[in-house]
């Protein structure tokens, strides 16, 4: 669980604060998606929540730990990060150094090491590329290999920092789905910063920051309904909810919010056999 | 400026056991004022190909032709012309940023051109891109992710190229910001005749604005045509690992699901909306 109680943060040089009086808490095993513009504070959250920036202003705890220099380290095992550029994290020759760096200084045993290293990749489905070089695969298998060093470390909560952003839309879509598997198949809890309005309508509950500040938190259906406020926050309405709108304004009565095709057809269907 | 490639080959270190061919044979002409989208999967030579543009890389084999200037394995003389009028924009600004303050930054290229840029054709540039006048006093490492990227084509704007590269421009922006990237391109190419080339990924800004999509596949271009026409080959994209716009799956589950007849790809949401709301009123029961 993460608990943010009126968090502030100003970096040094800045006149204003990029995250101002923050009040959230995030659930073992939910995905939250976090959505904004440029600059509002989306990312200063995600590193305030691994320690990688300390708040200037209230508090902060994972798992009932308080985020001082004390628990640090204890925090960073607990919080995994995978960032917009997989390149800056790789330090291997190979596939495998590369997961198995991550592990050197857990002080667990080689064999213990082994397994974790194979499980994660094949999680991850780049078992077979573990003799590769990092700096040969494609995006997408870059950020599946990024993903696999962290699950080897096995933390609880994981952070996509915009981990899908620089990948071609197969690749994101891959690395979408890896993410929905992940999700369902474990009890980790998933923060992921996006600008990916289509990724971000499948995590549980979404949280849109503007100017530092929480502009919105609940339900990707509920976000989906305020669609006409969205440009107000530098985002914009999914293809889906376009659509939904303009269906509205020609007078069919769509009453559930869709987040996918399946769900608008269905409604369309029904609407259709009742005339 | 009319850009021809007449078989065009590039081999990146020729003569050594890493040779390896990047281009092959290409030929193409892309005339002046249009709006190309080069799309490919990751390492198809789209990067190899937009370097030839303006003489970052010379042809191994063939020719090309940018308006007056020449580029062949032999001669390349007139470089520095070609690159006043060909202006890239990198994906990362922070590759082209480097002077103290956006001013310094943007007077860079004319300084190295030797044009003179008036202090109201600066600020144009700079309204043009969407960015506030105080921002000239300011340092380009200061500025957000979205602002350097526009100072990033402010300082190639204000050199008036005929043709503008742009490689994934709008990529790490926010959405609403990457609209009005795409409109401000858009609105460049309209009104200034500006011949632009897109490499891009998303296949919804290749449909919507661009005039020709040029498909490239292993260093070959294995496509080229409207982008509706392009985008019917629908089991050829996939198999080269490309997606298709989100609007034209949508429109291939309306006509599965709905036994809907929508042949134009090129509809607007709003007509398809109208389509739609059309079906459902029509109903099941007469």
């Amino acid at each position: 669980m993460i608990e943010f109680e009126h968090v502030a943060f100003k970096y040094p040089q800045a006149e204003e604060e990029a995250i101002k009086n923050i009040n959230i808490t995030i659930n073992d095993g939910e995905w939250v998606a976090i959505l904004g513009h440029n600059g509002s504070g989306k990312s200063t959250l995600a590193k305030l929540t691994n320690g990688l920036l300390m708040p200037t202003e209230g508090s902060i705890s994972v798992n009932g730990l308080e985020l001082t220099e004390e628990h640090l380290w204890k925090i960073r095992r607990i919080v995994g990060m995978v960032f917009q550029n997989p390149e800056n994290q790789f330090v291997g020759t190979t596939v495998l150094d590369d997961v198995a760096f991550g592990l050197e200084n857990l002080g667990i045993s080689r064999e213990n090491m082994q397994r974790r290293i194979i499980d994660s990749l094949d999680t991850v489905g780049m078992s077979e590329y573990k003799l590769h070089e990092p700096f040969r695969l494609s995006g997408g298998q870059k950020q599946r290999v990024a993903i696999a060093s962290v699950l080897a470390i096995m933390p609880e909560i994981m952070i996509f920092d915009e981990a899908t952003t620089m990948l071609d839309p197969v690749g994101r879509r891959e690395l979408i789905r890896l993410i929905q598997d992940l999700h369902k198949s474990s009890d980790l809890t998933f923060l992921s910063i996006t600008h990916d309005m289509n990724e971000a309508i499948l995590a549980d509950r979404i949280i849109v920051l503007n100017d530092g500040e929480l502009w919105f938190e609940g339900k990707p259906s509920s976000l989906l309904e305020k669609s006409d406020e969205l440009e107000k926050v530098g985002l914009l309405p999914p293809l889906i909810t376009d659509l939904t709108d303009k269906l509205r304004k020609n007078g069919v009565n769509i009453t559930t919010q869709p987040l996918n095709y399946e769900e608008l057809v269905k409604q369309l269907w029904i609407l259709h056999s009742k005339m | 400026m009319d850009i021809t490639f007449k078989n065009v080959s590039y081999i990146y270190q020729k003569n050594s056991p890493f040779e390896q061919r990047a281009l092959e044979d290409i030929n193409v002409q892309l005339p002046s004022g249009s709006f190309v989208s080069v799309v490919g999967h990751t390492g198809s030579g789209k990067s190899t190909f937009i370097q030839h543009l303006n003489g970052l890389l010379e042809p191994t084999e063939g020719v090309v032709q940018v308006g007056p200037y020449e580029l062949s394995p032999e001669k390349n003389k007139h470089l520095k012309g070609l690159r006043k009028n060909v202006g890239m924009v990198f994906q990362n600004p922070d590759h082209q940023l480097f002077e103290e303050t956006v001013q310094k930054e943007m007077m860079f290229g004319p300084k190295n051109f030797g044009i003179n840029v008036t202090g109201t054709e600066l600020e144009n540039v700079i309204k043009d891109v969407g960015l506030d006048l105080d921002i000239l006093s300011r340092s380009p490492f200061d500025l957000s992710g979205g602002q350097k990227k526009r100072v990033a084509i402010a300082s190639v704007l204000v050199l008036k190229p005929k043709v503008l590269i742009l490689d994934e421009p709008t990529a790490g922006l926010d959405p609403l910001g990457k609209y009005k990237m795409m409109e401000l391109f858009s609105h460049l190419h309209k009104s200034q005749q500006l011949t632009i080339i897109l490499v891009t990924h998303h296949m919804e800004d290749a449909l919507k604005y661009s005039d020709q999509m040029m498909v490239m596949n292993k260093g070959k271009v294995v496509l080229i045509d409207h982008p509706l026409n392009v985008f019917k080959r629908k089991e050829y994209l996939k198999e080269i690992g490309l997606a298709l716009p989100e609007k034209i799956e949508l429109i291939e589950i309306l006509q599965k699901e709905l036994n809907l007849t929508i042949d134009d790809a090129g509809q607007s949401v709003d007509e398809l909306a109208k389509s739609i709301g059309d079906w459902v009123k029509e109903g099941s029961g007469s």
